[in-house]
C-alpha cells in the first residue's frame, strides 16, 4: 500500500550526475539530513549521499574516503569505476548497486551511504551505520536471578546478533520484511527450520505484508492484527525483552517477531500457562520452582476472585465465614459510612490511580508516590473512618498477589469490578457464572490454530508435566515440547 | 503416539467430559433425600443404561440418521436446556441463594456469550471443569471418612424411587445420539463408556457414602448433596460448599449452552439462531413453568427411554438389510 508521495518518487536513475542529485534531493523532499559530498575518484566526479546522524562519520571517512581518494587509475566514466569498485574492492560488508530512486532513499534512511559516480545510472550502497543507540542493558519488566543479564534493545541488528549468539544454528532463520507505509519499519520474522510448522509462518508473513498502518512504533501495534479479536483479555501472541527467553520459545517451534526500534519481541503463539512460568524456574531446583508455580496459580485466584469473594460472604454468605471472622467484620463494618462494594471499587479505584501516578513519574519520585499514596492515603481513611480495614486488607491483598503475574496486570484490572459486580448482583452463584464466561473466553482464544488453553484444555496429559509442576532436566529434556503437537488438525474438531 | 490417535484421545475425552457434567448438574440439582435404596435403585438403572446403550453404539453409523431424527433431538437438546434451567433455579430457592429473580437474566447474560463462542470452547472449558469436579470427587472420601455415621444405612428408601429418578434424569441419552453424529465411533464409544462409569460408580458412591455420612440429619428440603458437604463444626462455619456451588452453576451453564449449540450447530446463517435460542428457551419455557414442572418428568421419560430405544431399532434394522450385500 503506498501513499502517492511515494508513487510520485518511485523513479530510475539517469546518466547524469547533477540530474540525479536533483533527482535525490527532490525525493527526498530537500530534507535538512541530506548530506551531500562531491569529490573527485579515479578522474570521475562523484558524489556522496548520507543521512545525517545515521551513518557513521569515522566509517564513511575510513572505510570510503580513504581508499577512493587513494585510486591511481584513472576510469573514462562513471560506470567503469563503479564496476571496478564492485569487483576490486571490499569497502563494506553491505554493499550493492541500486537504480530505483525510491530503495534508495529507503536504504539512505537506513544508515547506508549512496555513492553516485559521474554518468552512472545506479548508485552504489554501502552499509555503514552508525547512529546513536542504546546499549545492551538488563532488561527492565522481567528480571530474573540467574539468567543472562542481557535484554533485547532498540536497533534491529543488534537484537539479530543477540539471538544468533544463542542459536548458531543454521537452521535459524531471519526474514526481514518492512511494515508501515510511512514508517517503512523493519521487522524480523524468526524461526526454526523444520520446528515452526510452515503454515503458521505464511499465515503470519501474509498478515505481516498487509498491515493497514502508518507506522509502527512498538509491539502493541501489531499484536492485534496477529490476534483473533481487538477484545481479548488474555494475549494469545506473548512479548519479551530476553534473547534467552526468545530462543527458548523458537526452539519450541514457534515464531518470534523482532521490530526495529523497540525492545520487546513477539511470541507467536503464547500459551495461557506460560504466562506463570518464568526462566528462573528452570534454574531452581525442581521442588522449590513447582512449589513457586503453585504459588502463582494461588496468587492469580486471590487476585482475581477475593475482593469479589469477600463481597459474596460479607452480603450475601456470612454462613461461610468463621464465626470469629464475622464477628470481627461486623464490628468493622459498623461504622464505614459506604456500602460495602463502593468501598472495595474505591479502594481499587485508588489503587490503580496511585500505580499509574507512580509508573509515569521519573523513577525517583515514582517510587515515592506508590508509598505515600499506598500508605498515607489507606492509613488515613482507615483512620477517618471511610473504609473498614478488612476492605482494605482484601484489596491490598488482591492487588499485591497480582504482581505475582505483571502479564495479566491489564486483565486483573478489568476483572475485579467485574466479578464485584458479580458478586453484588448475585454472590456466589453470580461469581460462577462470571467465571464461566471467563473460562470460555479462555478457551475459545485460538491463534493460528493453537488453541490458547492447551494443554489444560484441550487436555494433553503427556504435555502437562512442566504446567503442573517443574519436572527435572533429564526427563524434561526427553519429551522436548513443539508447539505443533498441540496444534489443532483440521478435520480433528474438539 | 500418532497424530491421529492423538487426536482420537481428545475429541473422546472432551466428549465424556460433557456428558459427565450433563449428568452431574442434573445430579446436583436433585432435591431426592440419599438413601442406600436410591443408591442401588441409581446403580440398576445406570447399568440397564449403558447395556442399552453399547450395542446401540456398537452396531450403527450415526452420520446417516433421517432428518426427521436429527430434528427430534434438536428439539430435545432446546427443552433439556430449558429443564436444566428450571432446575438450576429450583436449587437457587431451594438454597436460598440471594436473588433468584436475577439469576435468570444473569444466565441469559452468560449464555448469550457462551452460545455465540465455538463448540471447541464449550469441549475444553468441559475437560477443565471435569478435572476440577474429578479432583473434589477424590477429596470428598476423606470427609466422609470423618463425619460417617453408620446408623444412616437404616434410613428408609425406595430402590424404585432412585431407579425412576435416574431414567428421568438421565437427559443426556439422547444427547450421545448427538454428540454420534459429530464424531467418530470409537471416540464416542470412550466418551460413552467414562460417562457410564461414572453414573454406575462415582454417582451411586456419592449418594451410599452421602446417606452413610449424614443419616437421619439430613433435613428433607434442598439438594441432599450441598447439605452433605454444608456442616463443617472444625471451622466454626455454617456451611462449606461454596467451590462445589461456583460448580454446580458453572457446569449447568456449560452444559446449557452444549444443548443450545448442539441445536443450532455453527453454520452459515445460525449464528442468529444461536443467539435467539437461550431466550427461547429460557423465557419462553419460564411462563409454562407450573404445568411444565408437572410434564417435564413425563416428557423427559418418553424423549430419554422412546427416543433411544427407536433409533436402535431403526439402525439396527437397517445394519441387518445392509450386511447381506
Amino acid at each position: 500500500m503506498q501513499s502517492d508521495t511515494e508513487r510520485r518518487i518511485a523513479l530510475k536513475l539517469l546518466a547524469s550526475l547533477e540530474k540525479n542529485l536533483e533527482l535525490l534531493r527532490n525525493a527526498a523532499g530537500n530534507s535538512a539530513d541530506t548530506v551531500i559530498s562531491r569529490f573527485s575518484a579515479g578522474g570521475v566526479p562523484c558524489a556522496l549521499l548520507s543521512c545525517e546522524g545515521m551513518c557513521s562519520a569515522g566509517q564513511i571517512a575510513e572505510q570510503l574516503g580513504k581508499p577512493l581518494n587513494a585510486l591511481k587509475a584513472r576510469f573514462p566514466d562513471g560506470t567503469a569505476l563503479m564496476q571496478y569498485l564492485l569487483e576490486n574492492r571490499l569497502l563494506a560488508a553491505d554493499s550493492s548497486a541500486e537504480s530505483d530512486t525510491n530503495a534508495l532513499l529507503l536504504r539512505m534512511h537506513s544508515g547506508f551511504a549512496l555513492l553516485l559516480c559521474g554518468d552512472a545510472a545506479e548508485a552504489l550502497c554501502f552499509g555503514l551505520q552508525g547512529y546513536a543507540s542504546r546499549g545492551i542493558q538488563e532488561p527492565s519488566g522481567e528480571l530474573n536471578i540467574y539468567g543472562a543479564k542481557e535484554g533485547f534493545t532498540e536497533p534491529l541488528r543488534t537484537n539479530m546478533s543477540l539471538i544468533r549468539r544463542r542459536l548458531r544454528s543454521p537452521l535459524l532463520r531471519f526474514e526481514l520484511l518492512t511494515a508501515g507505509t510511512v514508517s517503512r519499519t523493519e521487522l524480523c520474522l524468526c524461526s526454526l527450520s523444520g520446528r515452526t510448522p510452515e503454515d503458521m509462518l505464511r499465515q503470519i508473513r501474509q498478515k505481516l505484508q498487509t498491515l493497514p498502518l502508518e507506522t509502527v512504533l512498538s509491539s502493541g501495534y501489531i499484536r492485534p492484527f496477529l490476534e483473533e479479536s481487538d477484545c481479548q483479555l488474555v494475549h494469545s501472541i506473548g512479548t519479551t525483552e530476553r534473547p534467552d527467553v526468545f530462543c527458548a520459545k523458537l526452539l519450541e517451534g514457534r515464531a518470534g517477531i523482532l521490530i526495529d526500534g523497540t525492545p520487546f519481541a513477539l511470541v507467536i503463539p503464547q500459551l495461557f500457562c506460560e504466562t506463570f512460568q518464568t526462566l528462573d524456574d528452570y534454574n531452581y531446583p525442581p521442588a522449590y520452582a513447582t512449589l513457586l508455580r503453585w504459588l502463582k496459580y494461588a496468587a492469580a485466584l486471590l487476585a482475581l476472585l477475593l475482593p469479589a469473594a469477600y463481597l459474596a460472604a460479607a452480603l450475601y454468605h456470612p454462613e461461610y465465614l468463621h464465626r470469629t471472622l464475622l464477628r470481627i467484620l461486623r464490628e468493622a463494618e459498623q461504622n464505614a459510612p459506604f456500602s460495602l462494594a463502593a468501598e472495595m471499587l474505591g479502594i481499587l479505584f485508588m489503587f490503580e490511580t496511585v500505580r499509574e501516578a507512580g509508573l509515569r513519574l521519573p523513577k525517583a519520585v515514582g517510587g515515592a508516590v506508590g508509598m505515600i499514596g499506598g500508605l498515607l492515603l489507606g492509613d488515613a481513611a482507615v483512620e477517618a473512618g471511610l473504609i473498614s480495614t478488612p476492605v482494605l486488607t482484601a484489596a491490598a491483598l488482591s492487588a499485591t498477589a497480582g504482581f505475582v503475574i505483571p502479564e495479566h496486570h491489564a486483565a486483573l484490572t478489568v476483572l475485579r469490578p467485574a466479578l464485584i459486580l458479580a458478586a453484588v448482583l448475585a454472590g456466589i452463584p453470580g461469581i460462577a457464572l462470571a467465571c464461566t464466561v471467563l473460562l470460555y473466553h479462555i478457551c475459545g482464544l485460538e491463534v493460528f490454530g493453537c488453541p490458547v488453553s492447551a494443554p489444560a484444555a484441550p487436555l494433553l496429559p503427556h504435555k502437562l508435566h512442566d504446567v503442573l509442576g517443574r519436572i527435572g532436566f533429564r526427563r524434561l529434556s526427553q519429551g522436548n515440547f513443539r508447539i505443533s503437537d498441540i496444534r489443532q488438525q483440521k478435520g480433528g474438531r474438539p | 503416539m500418532t497424530p491421529a490417535s492423538r487426536c482420537s484421545s481428545r475429541n473422546a475425552l472432551q466428549g465424556a467430559a460433557v456428558l459427565i457434567l450433563l449428568r452431574l448438574s442434573t445430579f446436583f440439582c436433585s432435591a431426592v433425600p440419599y438413601t442406600a435404596a436410591l443408591a442401588k435403585g441409581m446403580l440398576t438403572a445406570s447399568l440397564l443404561q449403558a447395556a442399552m446403550l453399547l450395542p446401540l453404539l456398537l452396531c450403527t453409523d450415526g452420520h446417516n440418521d433421517p432428518p426427521l431424527l436429527q430434528k427430534l433431538l434438536r428439539i430435545y437438546a432446546v427443552l433439556h436446556a430449558a429443564v436444566l434451567t428450571v432446575s438450576l433455579c429450583g436449587l437457587h430457592r431451594q438454597e436460598h441463594l440471594p436473588r433468584g429473580v436475577l439469576l435468570p437474566l444473569l444466565l441469559t447474560a452468560v449464555l448469550l456469550y457462551t452460545v455465540s463462542r465455538s463448540d471447541s470452547a464449550t469441549a475444553r472449558a468441559g475437560v477443565l471443569l471435569l478435572c476440577l469436579a474429578c479432583a473434589g470427587f477424590l477429596l470428598l472420601p476423606l470427609r466422609w471418612l470423618r463425619f460417617a455415621q453408620p446408623p444412616g444405612f437404616g434410613m428408609p428408601g425406595s430402590a424404585a424411587a432412585g431407579f425412576l429418578m435416574e431414567w428421568q434424569l438421565s437427559g443426556e441419552l439422547p444427547l450421545i445420539l448427538l454428540l454420534r453424529e459429530r464424531r467418530q465411533r470409537r471416540d464416542t464409544l470412550c466418551s460413552a463408556g467414562a460417562w457410564a462409569v461414572c453414573k454406575t460408580a462415582v454417582l451411586p458412591l456419592t449418594v451410599l457414602f452421602g446417606a452413610v455420612q449424614s443419616g437421619e440429619m439430613l433435613p428433607p428440603a434442598g439438594s441432599p448433596f450441598f447439605r452433605m458437604l454444608s456442616r463443617e463444626p472444625l471451622t466454626d462455619a455454617v456451611r462449606t460448599d461454596g467451590f462445589w456451588l461456583m460448580l454446580c452453576y458453572a457446569c449447568t451453564a456449560l452444559v446449557i449452552t452444549f444443548c443450545l449449540q448442539s441445536a443450532a450447530p455453527m453454520q452459515r446463517g445460525t449464528r442468529r439462531l444461536r443467539i435467539i435460542l437461550p431466550y427461547l428457551a429460557v423465557f419462553a419455557l419460564f411462563s409454562l413453568s407450573p404445568g411444565f414442572l408437572r410434564m417435564r418428568g413425563a416428557a423427559v421419560l418418553l424423549t430419554g427411554f422412546l427416543l433411544p430405544a427407536a433409533v436402535y431399532l431403526y439402525r439396527a434394522m437397517r445394519h441387518k438389510k445392509q450386511k447381506p450385500q
